[in-house]
């Protein structure tokens, strides 16, 4: 897995000014309209003991971009369900194919206004999730299949499937309150 | 994840700690399935007070050994759900349709 480098200082600095102690504010409020910035870039391989590392990353992420705790596991939930769905599904159970993960602090321009957010994208390179899965009605009481992509639609304020060329790419948001 | 049983009369308790996730939850489905179908312990209670994060994967094991609990005529009993194991299950609607109690006192009772 590739090492995780800290955020740089131009992200940072482009997120909000330095706060008077010296230290750099991360929250996705500062934000500007139109502006993405990349907070946290992974690239791993599709091996499912590496979820637990993602989960770790995403959840210090959350925490200093100041999600509640609600919101983050919201976002930890839903970040480990699309990976595990590429593992599984599109990677097929290979466990030594690449998977990348950024995640972005964006600012939305929406009619109720701008708002910021967390901007989460996913690619692989496997095979294309067939489109009755990405269409898969709500489960019923003891029917457990297709719950991580209800769990994520539930979480996350968008979540949108795309494919283009050989690359499969998940976005998802979930904004700030 | 570590899954330990701690068996009594007509009753077996998993302690399961950790993470349930793609990587382990294949582990806990055999081991519940085992339990259950070798064994025909009447009680099974699994105890999540140590679980701090379970997927969907995870949900779907503790779902297929509830199923198999109601085909074999078992019980079938969860506890120590964290604030993160309560929301997935609500998020299923699968919280009502398990036994779930607070602790092991109330699990036992």
């Amino acid at each position: 897995m590739k090492k995780v480098l800290p955020v740089s200082r131009a992200a940072a600095n482009a997120l909000s000014p330095r706060t008077s102690s010296g230290t750099t504010d991360l929250s996705l409020k500062s934000a500007k309209p139109g502006e993405r910035v990349a907070l946290l870039r992974l690239k791993f391989s599709s091996t499912p003991q590496l979820l637990g590392v993602v989960r770790s990353a995403v959840s210090a992420l959350c925490e200093s971009i100041g999600f509640s705790p609600e919101d983050s596991r919201a976002v930890i939930r839903s970040v480990d369900e699309a990976l595990a769905n590429v593992m599984r599904h599109a990677y097929e159970n290979r466990r030594d194919l690449p998977i990348h993960l950024t995640c972005w602090s964006v600012a939305s321009k929406l009619p109720q206004g701008t708002k910021a957010a967390l901007e989460i994208v996913i690619t692989d390179r496997g095979i294309p999730m067939p489109s009755r899965k990405l269409h898969t009605p709500p489960t019923s009481d003891l029917n457990s299949g297709g719950l991580g992509l209800e769990w994520m639609r539930k979480s996350m304020d968008v979540v949108e499937h795309s494919r283009r060329g050989n690359t499969n790419t998940l976005r998802m948001l979930k904004y700030a309150v | 994840m570590q899954i330990n049983p701690r068996r009594m009369d007509q009753v077996t308790i998993f302690d399961v700690s950790g993470d349930i996730d793609l990587a382990n939850s294949p582990e806990m489905r055999k081991t519940l399935l085992q339990e259950m179908r070798d064994r025909k312990t009447p009680r099974v209670i699994v105890n999540l007070t140590k679980v701090r994060y379970i997927d969907s994967s995870g949900v779907a094991s503790l779902v297929e050994g509830l199923k198999a609990s109601r085909d074999l005529g078992l019980r079938f009993i969860l506890f120590g759900l964290s604030p993160a194991a309560r929301e997935v299950l609500q998020l299923s609607r699968l919280l009502k349709i398990f036994e779930v109690y607070e602790d092991e006192e109330h699990a036992l009772a």
